[in-house]
């Protein structure tokens, strides 16, 4: 540290404000060299799932697309082919054709595996068959959400964009103007290209970090609720409180259909061996799927809706369709033995906060507002891999040879402030807060008494 | 250095510390008229009887006083397209007859069609008349079967 002779008044808090600054900065960098290759991943792989109408329309072309024809079969008739095709497949779902060019979806589950199945409603032929998690857009969705990974990449991916948010914290402080005046702007708005090499590097990731950080708040924001650990305990929280989405919407269990158990206990497809009880008379048999069909369009479900077929005896058949915009979402449950609405939950009746997540995912996604949702969604994406790229850039550009570059540690008193301010997003984020203790552990214990470290890391 | 042994407790604790969903949530959201709807018929039924089978609908566990439209289909095997529609008799509140005579042994569907409001039922009842041959015996164990495959081979979905 410079300029200590004269410790006036001014200089002390000076020389605070510089150290507060450097504590800052180091945790911005912990944060981005940590998380960078996560940001860069899912900025790619959200940038290409944005496209997922064009790309699945154009690959799945030949399984989409049917000719209108004046008669169509009953999705019962349909299920029937399916079935005849792949005898030792489940059928666990059906997806009514929602326009006369389409075919309509069998879903069905072989050897613990999903498929989708293209049937043409018309001719009643089967168009094609899909492995669902070989579905080129789903791996990228699931890169997006898991990395591939099960529970562990969700956590981890959770976990980067808890990060994010710090960065983009800490990043708004580090880049906040110190000038006054007019040359404010220049730094943080504009960069200012033609004041060196250094300053180069610091504005080409400074001002469009600035911009995109918006955009890149927003996909945090409305991409947590969506996630494993915090997203799911958030939306119990809410769904509890009545101010979310209502039950199995998101998370809760679906009502159960009426199994009148003194009529079907005695039936015995759970017990072994027992004769067929001719004299038991009363059975109820499921209802057909062409009868889900009926009911929906007498519920007004617009076509574009699922049908999942119950697969246990209290299950039900659950009607859900999660269109392109959030005011058409429906999740609707029926009484596999009655046909009975149990439960009935459009947009409407989602909660103010599940009304604001609803629209908050369906924008995330790029389908809420066609076509220019997807652009600013992907420029944003770009961005992000910019931002990244050039915040690597930029410490290269600043790191001392065989050091890692962050400024000198300050001392403890200096660091409340940023301190205060991890905790409280230690607490929020527990994910983070973990991780924050694992990184405080590292910077306080490990590498004070290994002096290779120390000189490294410049602590 | 003591806070690294607490780490993995930590740790584990933020990962399996997880709320659970209240059952009792749904009563904040919107909530659906509930009508149920029961077909009733004796245990044992000869062909050319006219056995009393009769539809119950049941609100808050009363019987439904408000009336309702009630249609029966009845096919026997797989025949549910030559299905027959024999409209309901009302009997009491809440209570629709069925009149019909089974002409022959063996499996049949009661489907009643019931419209109350924008409530609308439609629960089919396997019904068997007399004794059933052998080979309908072995169809139902086959298809009891295959529902307890179903049950234990595939998992519910939300």
């Amino acid at each position: 540290m410079e300029a200590q002779k004269e410790p006036s008044v001014s200089k002390k808090k000076q020389q605070k404000r510089r150290s507060l600054y450097q504590s800052v900065w180091r945790w911005h960098f912990y944060a981005g060299l940590i998380i960078m290759p996560f940001l860069i991943i899912l900025a790619i792989t959200g940038g290409v799932y944005l496209f997922k109408p064009q790309i699945e329309a154009a690959l799945y072309k030949d399984y989409y697309e049917v000719t209108p024809q004046t008669t169509v079969t009953t999705p019962s008739e349909q299920i029937n082919t399916v079935e005849a095709v792949n005898p030792n497949a489940a059928v666990t779902s059906y997806r009514p054709s929602d326009s006369p060019d389409r075919s309509a979806e069998v879903g069905i589950t072989e050897d613990g595996k999903a498929f989708t199945v293209y049937v043409d409603p018309y001719e009643n032929v089967i168009l094609g068959k899909l492995e669902d998690s070989y579905k080129l857009v789903n791996v990228f969705e699931k890169i997006h959400g898991e990395l591939l990974m099960g529970t562990v990449g969700d956590r981890i991916v959770e976990w980067a964009a808890c990060w994010a948010l710090i960065l983009i914290i800490t990043g708004v402080y580090l880049g906040w103007p110190k000038m006054k005046g007019k040359s404010k702007i220049r730094g943080v708005l504009v960069p200012r290209l033609n004041k060196g090499k250094k300053l180069r590097a610091r504005d080409l990731h400074v001002v469009p970090a600035f911009w995109i950080s918006l955009g890149l708040l927003f996909l945090i924001l409305t991409g947590l609720p969506w996630s494993g650990l915090w997203g799911n305990n958030f939306q119990i929280l809410t769904t509890n409180a009545g101010v979310g989405y209502p039950p199995s919407v998101w998370v809760g269990d679906a009502p159960a259909s009426d199994v009148k158990t003194k009529e079907i206990a005695d039936v015995p497809w759970s017990a072994e061996n027992l004769p067929v009880p001719v004299s038991t008379n009363q059975q109820y048999t499921q209802l057909s799927v062409d009868d889900v069909v009926s009911i929906a369009e007498e519920e007004g479900v617009k076509p574009g809706y699922n049908i999942m077929i119950p697969q246990t005896q209290d299950g039900v058949f659950t009607l859900s369709a999660f269109p392109p915009k959030a005011r058409d979402e429906v999740t609707m449950h029926i009484d596999q033995y009655t046909g009975a609405v149990l439960a009935d939950y459009r947009y409407d009746n989602y909660n103010t906060l599940g009304k604001v997540i609803a629209y908050g995912i369906t924008i995330h996604k790029g389908t809420e507002f066609g076509i220019w949702n997807q652009i600013i969604g992907l420029l944003v994406c770009i961005g992000i891999v910019g931002i990244a790229v050039s915040g690597f850039i930029l410490w290269l550009s600043r790191k001392p040879e065989g050091k890692l570059g962050s400024p000198k540690a300050p001392s403890d008193k200096v660091m409340k402030g940023v301190i205060v301010l991890m905790i409280i997003l230690g607490i929020i984020f527990p994910l983070v807060g973990i991780s924050i203790i694992v990184v405080w552990l590292f910077d306080r214990f490990v590498i004070p008494r290994v002096p290779a470290l120390k000189r490294f890391f410049n602590a | 250095m003591r806070f690294i042994k607490f780490t993995p407790l930590l740790l584990t604790f933020f990962l399996l510390a997880a709320c659970s969903a209240d059952p009792e949530a749904a009563d904040h959201y919107a909530k659906r008229e509930e009508v149920n709807v029961n077909i009733e018929a004796p245990e044992s039924i000869e062909a050319g009887s006219a056995p009393k089978i009769d539809v119950k609908l049941t609100q808050d566990g009363k019987s439904l006083e408000q009336e309702a439209t009630v249609n029966f289909l009845i096919w026997k095997d797989e025949n549910k397209a030559d299905a027959e529609e024999i409209p309901a008799s009302l009997d009491a509140d809440g209570t629709y007859l069925l009149e019909y005579t089974f002409p022959s042994d063996g499996v049949y569907f009661v489907k009643a069609d019931v419209t109350v409001d924008n409530i609308h039922l439609m629960p089919t009842k396997q019904i068997r008349v007399g004794e059933l041959t052998q080979e309908e015996i072995e169809k139902i164990k086959q298809e009891q079967e295959q529902k307890k495959q179903d049950d234990s081979g595939s998992h519910h979905h939300h």
